[in-house]
């Protein structure tokens, strides 16, 4: 579970990174984001990624594991860069890089921050509607990989396809996907019936103290609009 | 008689493809305290009937009541009154730590850190998973995850807890101590606890009025021990009689003086006692 997995690096352990406060990681999440889309230099693009595995491992996050979870957006970057072969207006590894970079970027925060305190900030810059839809789909849309993944393995172990056959499989791959919708969909169901229930009314509370500045936080409020600064003027 | 909880006579629902589940038959009636199994086989409607009354389904028809109001129309008012677990444990368990996870209502009802921390730590200690406290809630295993939404739905210590094909997979010890649990709250706070199952054994240990669903009517209602001398229609009713309680039923069926049971040593008193 790739949920669970991330829970456990986010609370079971301990860094400079984790116990800066979720506020100044959203921010610096941001302000990262926008670097990466506003940035046009596939080697300014290449540094920030070698930077977010270096913040990665200084976290204490096992590196390599996470990496494979770059894995899905490399894909769908691939197959977005491919489709656009030949229009001169972007070149893929641009593209590619953005894709995984930004990806990079989520994971940090996601993997080092209280998962519930997260969402507390993420509603005090998003509109209501939009972070209450994520706070219920953010655990549907990581079941989903795990169900895509536990259902590709099975369907493996049974020699429908092998990887390189993997596009000659669309159907498959399109019930699967179909098949984990519907689970995701009723677990929905449910998991807002339980929110309800429990007092929920579209703000997620957090204890207080989660929400407070530290002096780690001002390192990385700064990493964050150095990283912009530098897209901006053009250096990236 | 103690007050009146909750009510439901002839309730029904249509669902978003056009199924329309009727939940006929008798009426529901529970007061203050009463421990109620609502036993069926799958599909029978026990889920919808425990979303009817709690209103979270809408009901077209019929007549719904929980603590003296339509619960669809007072939902914020009653929805503070019930604990809920629901048979999809994973679902409703909505922090990633066992921590957040219980402390989650107590928080949306906007008590101070401090009174969080005593509810969650009293709540941890009667259950008995106090050792669970800074557990990462996925790595955990499906009892000890029943245990925590119990947990959850518990921590306000409502009135009224409900809980949806609680014993679906766990074994004879672990749904022994469920029970135990759920008998303590009701002990403890004088909790009423309505609860559906398709385990007549553990239903008939634990409930005092015991409702029969087949294809959503209620067809029955009475004591355990009524119920255990209309076992032909049970068994009409797709549901599975344990052993014992069927032998010493079929020995009353052919003139023995023996009252059905679910107990050994009380049948082999009755046993004994012909001999
Ligand atoms: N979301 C739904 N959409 C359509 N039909 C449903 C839905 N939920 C339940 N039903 C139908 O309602 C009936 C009763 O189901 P349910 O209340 O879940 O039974 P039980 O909980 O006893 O297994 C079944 O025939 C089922 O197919
Ligand atoms: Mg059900």
């Amino acid at each position: 579970m790739w949920i669970a997995f991330l829970d456990h690096l986010a609370y079971d352990l301990d860094s400079f990174w984790h116990r800066a406060s979720p506020v100044s990681k959203v921010v610096f999440l941001i302000l990262a984001i926008s670097a990466i889309i506003i940035s046009t230099k596939s080697l300014y693009l290449a540094a920030l990624f070698v930077l977010f595995l270096l913040l990665m491992s200084l976290s204490n996050l096992p590196v390599f594991t996470l990496s494979l979870l770059l894995l899905y957006p490399l894909f769908f970057g691939l197959v977005f860069s491919l489709s656009r072969v030949g229009e001169a207006a972007t070149f893929p590894l641009v593209t590619l890089l953005r894709a995984v970079t930004a990806a990079e970027a989520v994971l940090l925060v996601l993997a080092t921050t209280h998962y519930v305190d997260l969402f507390a900030v993420l509603q005090i810059v998003l509109p209501y509607t939009i972070s209450d839809t994520m706070f219920i789909t953010y655990r549907s849309f990581f079941m989903i990989l795990d169900s895509l993944r536990n259902t590709v393995n099975i369907a493996r172990l049974r020699g429908a396809y092998s990887f390189f056959t993997i596009f000659r499989n669309l159907r498959l791959a399109g019930r699967v996907l179909g098949h984990s919708l519907i689970h995701a969909y009723q677990t929905n169901e449910t998991t807002q019936r339980a929110l309800i229930l429990r007092g929920y009314e579209g703000r997620i509370i957090t204890s207080r103290s989660a929400l407070r500045l530290s002096h780690y936080d001002f390192v990385i409020f700064f990493l964050g609009i150095l990283l912009l600064v530098l897209a901006v003027v053009g250096v990236g | 008689m103690a007050k009146r909880i909750a009510y439901l006579k002839g309730a029904s629902h249509i669902f978003a493809d056009n199924t329309r589940v009727n939940i006929g038959g008798l009426e529901l009636e529970v007061h203050k305290g009463q421990k109620i199994a609502i036993l069926g086989p799958n599909g029978s409607g026990k889920t919808t009937l425990i979303l009817l009354l709690t209103g979270l389904l809408k009901s077209s028809g019929g007549h719904v009541e929980l603590f003296g109001l339509d619960p669809r129309k007072n939902f914020d008012e009653v929805k503070k009154r019930i604990g809920i677990v629901f048979q999809n444990i994973e679902a409703q368990l909505i922090a990633p730590t066992v921590k957040e996870d219980v402390s989650f209502a107590p928080r949306n009802y906007r008590l101070s850190e401090e009174e969080v921390l005593q509810r969650f730590e009293k709540i941890m200690v009667l259950i008995g998973i106090e050792n669970l406290a800074d557990k990462i809630i996925h790595y955990l295993s499906g009892g000890e995850k029943k245990k925590v939404a119990l947990a959850g739905a518990m921590v306000m210590e409502p009135p009224l807890l409900i809980l949806d094909e609680p014993f679906e997979g766990l074994d004879p010890k672990a749904r022994q101590e469920l029970a135990s649990l759920l008998e303590l709250f009701n002990d403890l706070y004088d909790t009423t606890v309505i609860l559906s199952t398709h385990d007549v054994e553990t239903a008939g240990r634990f409930a005092d009025q015991m409702y029969i669903m087949a294809e959503g009517n209620i067809i029955m209602k009475g004591k355990p021990k009524e119920l255990f001398n209309k076992i032909d229609e049970l068994k009409k009713a797709n549901l599975h009689a344990p052993g014992i309680l069927e032998l010493t039923y079929e020995l009353r069926k052919r003139g023995v003086n023996i009252t059905p049971t679910l107990d050994v040593e009380k049948a082999l008193g009755f046993l004994i006692n012909q001999t």
